[in-house]
């Protein structure tokens, strides 16, 4: 009968341990389909500012997290596949290419080759690496590595004592020494006093794994992780020069990346056996991602910034999953109750116990017809369980007896809904108040403790009670219904606290934890969190619309940070750093419903999280893993024109629509993150959206300040900002200087013209001063008495010899008489005209002195011309006044026109012997005249025998 | 004993071919430097055609030598006289040479043109820096025409310009490098 027992015990088992798949990594892969398709991804990187790049075989590409965009970089690039990809310090973005070409990107602008005059390998880059000085450092793949130092590139191969030219990979240790691996082991590279090759090797002597070696990742304390061929994986420290390897069998596999996320938490991808996972607490290799990552051709394993792990193969693409979330579906019939000890996590259902073993993915069936809602590990590693109506059962798994504790040990009230313990004694919530006992009491497994009902002290509640916990300071707190939270204090005190901050009373209290930093958080029947300060609950400050309407239970994890669990996922709060972390179905939880008690304390890193359906195991990350998301401006284009914006600042008037991209880089769960933004200067106030560019048309000339956050979650306090400061210049015609030129050119203009209208009318008042001067003078020539008398006095003559020429004397008399009536108003008249009055003028004094006086008039026609009025008559008159004429010398008088537009008039001179008395009118009247109208000189000519006057003549249209 | 005889001799014919095969040497018949010194105040340009050139097609070895006093064609004759006893000291080290080995695996029984890297010991005025330097290589049937530009900081290999003639003096000298090689058995 001995077998059958044996039988059912084996089916029992095989049934159980059947129904439960192994704890894996959720990993989510990202489909890019159509024409722009990765192509064999190869390798991948993310840079300071959050993007992830990855090469393939097309060239580079760009991942935000939602989309992959080609990195298009210049036509003889197109179809190069790309190797190799590495960030200095200044943020550029080194791209090898496997034909030898190597670029850089400065951030905010397109790759650019760097060619050093040694030129480019012609072998395939395997990667890059930094040296203490920041020399650069390249691996070839056929041609060994290569130095760039002082302006040099140097190489270091197979004549330098490298023994293998072939470089699989290359890598700055945490000291900033150069190792690189290939297949003869590994070799640190470096220089001897700056200047001499130094070169040393390391060997399966050493203790390495395998001969050839393909990963390597250096750990931090200056030694490095090899990964081998098939050898498996060695830690290597250059300085002890020899390798210790893992103590366990390898799986089998040749490595292609590794991970280490601390604290003995290896991760290794291979080529053929999946991911595996160094398990330091069993000092195995957990090899339970090796089904869904065996065959796949893994090329690429990473981790980001976020604690995420990054797999590029060729069979499956690109997938990233989150280090801190392990997960397993379950079938266990209404869990509600988790804990967890060194070697098992104890759930509890309403069927009873249940025992899992991770080491072995099993899970026993132990304790049956209990509906266990609660649940305490004990020190002596016994279960207390609290059931619903049943009592305590207290579980021994030594033995796996089971002790019954009700009524007859003093726990008059069966229903218990939280247990805690400080180690020495042990506190029941129940629906009828407070229980304690001791443990120290009870080392003998057979005698059962005693209960004592905490009824005497009021302030802890006398009926339900949902929850308890023991703090660091062996305070014990107590949530209730009705009476908020209350504590004991080791000295027998207790105080209860009800009130918030803005005085309104907090009734219900339904989980309790306590930080790292002794704030006890609580959470409340409406789905709320709080924290108790000086007495009085506050609102925690990520309250936010993930909690509504659903119960929260609350822990702390490793690190004493707290861990928020309900309806919509896990919450993690750094309250350091004010960040918090959403975790959800991005992460694969799926039909997430926690129970209260489904959460249970820390241990070895971790926190075993239950629900209805999955067992989701949180570790958390120590170290520098961001937990929100970083804001980067990815684009500024100026009229759909993009722009080198982290070069170009400075735009024209009539650049001013502007279009600005942003990306908040989470990928945990790119598609959580949403943004805010303010353009200072224009914006009042921080703008929320979920786009990712925003769109400023027809902004004013002014500075502008624009910022950028972005958060999961919605929790923008200590959100990452990014910047962009930018000036819209003022249009020239708004520009101090401008507006200053041309008022005082318009002033200049302004003033020159009065300046001048004053000059003209200062000339023309003394025009007309000199016209009437003139006239005066003139008429004063004219009707002198000595004219008139020797006009009359011919007259008289004619009058008796020829009275028809005396007729004619007369007329002629008077028309010169007329004339100089006539153009006495004029400044000017035509040159025939004055020749007219000339000619009657000499008329009348040709008959006084007979053929004794010749005027010779020029022959050059006269039209068009112009001349002061009188000008010539004065010119003749004076020749005639000054000058002998008789018989025996006679006078001739000559008009004639020059090639220079001058009318002469000329005349011999011929002194009288009583110099009539001159005024010097004449021709200083001519000058002051024609000084008024032109700049052209009146010309005199006074030679002992000529005396000549030159009038410049004037052209009509001149004037 | 005949038999054996008769065996040997494919091996013999087979040993004699790899041993003329791996003798086989490219020397130059012509070879000219050329250099510049690009300075603020003063260009300076000399010439050789004395360079002398030797390539191994079996490993990839070359050697490269030119007498120091062979340049000719400074701006005149004090400068070359500076240029030999103050700045390269040619009585003391009257060679400047490079040798070293070429980086890519070459052909060179396949005519063609190729970029090659040869890696190699530059000694200048006795000091030795090793230096990878791009040729451009035009392979015939017969001939090998070899071009390469390059650059000589003078600090590098210390040779010291006075303070006075700084402007006068480039602190990094182009070369530039052509020859022609041809097969001698």
């Amino acid at each position: 009968m001995r077998w059958i027992r044996w039988f059912l015990l084996l089916l029992l088992w095989s049934i159980y341990s059947g129904s439960v798949l192994s704890q894996h990594l959720f990993f989510r892969t990202y489909e890019n389909d159509g024409a722009d398709r990765l192509q064999e991804p190869s390798c991948l990187l993310q840079t300071s500012d959050g993007a992830i790049w990855i090469g393939d075989e097309q060239g580079l590409w760009y991942f935000d997290g939602q989309q992959f965009v080609f990195q298009a970089v210049s036509d003889s690039l197109v179809g190069r596949r790309v190797t190799a990809l590495m960030e200095d310090r200044m943020g550029r973005l080194w791209i090898g290419y496997a034909h030898g070409a190597i670029y850089q990107r400065v951030p905010g602008s397109l790759p650019t080759p760097w060619l050093p005059e040694e030129g480019w390998p012609a072998a395939s880059i395997t990667g890059f690496a930094l040296d203490k000085e920041q020399n650069l450092w390249w691996s070839t793949y056929g041609e060994g590595v290569y130095c760039s130092k002082g302006g040099y590139v140097y190489q270091f191969g197979i004549d330098d004592g490298l023994p293998a030219k072939d470089i699989y990979t290359i890598k700055s240790d945490a000291l900033h020494r150069i190792v690189v691996a290939h297949d003869k082991g590994i070799s640190y590279l470096g220089w001897k006093n700056g200047q001499k090759k130094d070169l040393r090797h390391f060997t399966k002597a050493n203790g390495l794994p395998d001969d050839i070696i393909r990963t390597l990742l250096p750990g931090g304390d200056g030694g490095c992780w090899v990964g081998g061929y098939e050898g498996g994986v060695a830690y290597f420290h250059p300085d002890k020069q020899q390798a210790s390897l893992l103590p366990a069998s390898w799986p089998g596999g040749t490595v292609v990346g590794m991970v280490d996320f601390g604290q003995a938490d290896l991760w290794v991808a291979t080529t053929n056996k999946g991911l595996l996972h160094w398990r330091s607490d069993i000092q195995a290799w957990d090899t339970n991602e090796v089904t869904n990552w065996s065959n796949t051709h893994i090329q690429h394993f990473s981790a980001d910034a976020e604690g995420n792990f990054w797999i590029l193969c060729r069979n499956k693409g690109i997938a990233s999953a989150n280090r801190r979330i392990t997960l397993q579906s379950i079938d266990i019939p209404s869990p509600q109750c988790i804990s967890a000890s060194d070697q098992w996590v104890w759930i509890g259902t309403t069927e009873g116990l249940f025992r899992y073993e991770p080491q072995y993915e099993t899970i026993q069936h132990l304790v049956k017809d209990a509906n266990i809602i609660s649940m305490y590990n004990d020190a002596a590693g016994r279960l207390w369980l609290g059931t619903f109506g049943q009592g305590c059962l207290l579980f021994d798994p030594s033995t796996l007896s089971v002790a019954r504790l009700g009524e007859s040990e003093g726990l008059s009230n069966g229903n218990i809904l939280s247990i805690t313990s400080n180690g020495k004694d042990i506190w029941l919530a129940t629906l009828g108040g407070v229980y304690q006992t001791s443990i120290s009491n009870n080392d003998h497994a057979h005698s059962k403790p005693v209960f004592k009902h905490l009824s005497h002290i009021p302030s802890l509640g006398q009926s339900f009670i949902y929850c308890t916990l023991t703090d660091d300071y062996q305070r014990t707190w107590f949530g209730s219904d009705g009476k908020g939270l209350s504590v004991l204090y080791p000295n027998g005190q207790a105080e209860q606290f009800m009130h918030r901050v803005d005085s309104s009373i907090v009734k219900t209290v339904y989980s309790i934890a306590s930080d790292h930093s002794g704030t006890i958080w609580a959470s409340t029947d409406a789905g709320e969190v709080l924290f108790l300060q000086d007495g009085v609950f506050h609102s925690a400050p990520f309250t936010s619309s993930h909690h509504a309407g659903s119960f929260i239970s609350l822990a702390t994890d490793a690190s004493g940070y707290l861990l928020m669990i309900h309806a919509r996922g896990i919450d993690f709060w750094d309250s350091e750093n004010k960040e918090i972390i959403h975790f959800n179905g991005a992460v694969g939880l799926d039909g997430f419903k926690p129970p209260l008690n489904g959460i249970s304390q820390p241990l070895n890193q971790e926190n075993w999280i239950l629900s209805e359906k999955q067992l989701v195991r949180y570790h958390s990350l120590n170290g520098n893993f961001r937990q929100s998301s970083i804001t980067t401006i990815t684009g500024v284009s100026i009229f759909m024109q993009p722009i080198a914006f982290r070069q170009q600042n400075k735009f024209r008037h009539n650049e001013n629509n502007l279009v600005i991209s942003f990306t908040g880089f989470w990928f945990t769960d790119p598609d959580d993150i949403s943004y805010r933004y303010i353009l200072e200067g224009f914006d009042r106030d921080w703008i929320y959206t979920e786009d990712q560019q925003v769109v400023y048309s027809n902004l004013p000339p002014g500075t502008y300040h624009f910022q950028v956050q972005s958060a999961s979650n919605g929790f923008f306090e200590n959100a990452s900002t990014d910047e962009y400061t930018f000036t819209i210049a003022k249009p020239l015609w708004q520009r101090f200087w401008f507006v200053f030129l041309i008022g005082s050119m318009a002033l200049a203009i302004v003033w020159q013209l009065l300046k001048r209208r004053e000059q003209r009318m200062q000339r023309e008042a003394s025009l007309v001063k000199e016209k009437i001067e003139s006239q005066f003078q003139a008429l004063k020539s004219q009707i002198n008495p000595h004219f008139l008398f020797n006009s009359f006095n011919t007259l008289v003559s004619l009058i008796e010899d020829k009275p028809t020429d005396a007729v004619k004397y007369v007329e002629k008399l008077s028309d010169f008489y007329r004339n100089i009536l006539q153009y006495r108003e004029s400044d000017l008249v035509e040159l025939q005209t004055e020749m007219q009055l000339v000619q009657d003028f000499c008329y009348l004094l040709e008959h006084r002195y007979g053929n004794n006086l010749r005027i010779i008039y020029p022959s050059t026609p006269t039209k068009g011309w112009m001349i002061v009025p009188f000008a010539l008559q004065i010119l003749v008159e004076n020749a005639v006044k000054h000058n002998v004429i008789s018989k025996t010398q006679p006078l001739s008088v000559q008009i004639s026109v020059d090639e220079d537009d001058y009318i002469w008039v000329a005349n011999p001179i011929q002194p009288k012997l009583t110099q009539e008395t001159s005024t010097g009118f004449g021709i200083a009247s001519i000058r002051k005249r024609y000084s008024l109208l032109t700049n052209t000189p009146i010309l005199v000519d006074k030679t002992p025998a000529f005396f000549k006057v030159g009038i410049p003549l004037l052209k009509t249209h001149s004037l | 004993m005949r038999y054996k005889l008769f065996w040997c001799i494919p091996l013999w014919i087979l040993f004699i071919a790899q041993q003329a095969y791996s003798q086989v040497v490219w020397r130059s018949v012509a070879g000219s430097i050329h250099f510049t010194s690009d300075a603020p105040l003063e260009l300076i340009e000399a010439q050789s055609n004395e360079l002398k050139g030797i390539l191994k097609p079996s490993d990839g070895s070359f050697a490269f030598a030119v007498e120091i006093s062979s340049f000719q064609g400074f701006n005149s004759a004090l400068q070359r006289e500076h240029f030999n006893e103050n700045y390269l000291e040619s009585h003391r080290y009257p060679k400047a040479t490079f040798a070293g080995r070429i980086i890519e695996d070459v052909d060179f029984s396949r005519p063609g043109t190729y970029t090659i890297r040869a890696k190699g010991v530059l000694t200048v005025h006795g000091i030795e820096h090793e230096r990878i330097i791009r040729s451009e290589v035009v392979l015939t049937q017969n001939e090998l025409r070899l071009t390469s530009a390059f650059t000589v900081p003078l600090a590098d290999h210390h040779i010291s310009i006075p303070h006075i003639v700084h402007q006068k003096i480039a602190e990094e000298i182009n070369v530039k490098v052509s020859a022609v090689f041809k097969q001698v058995p």
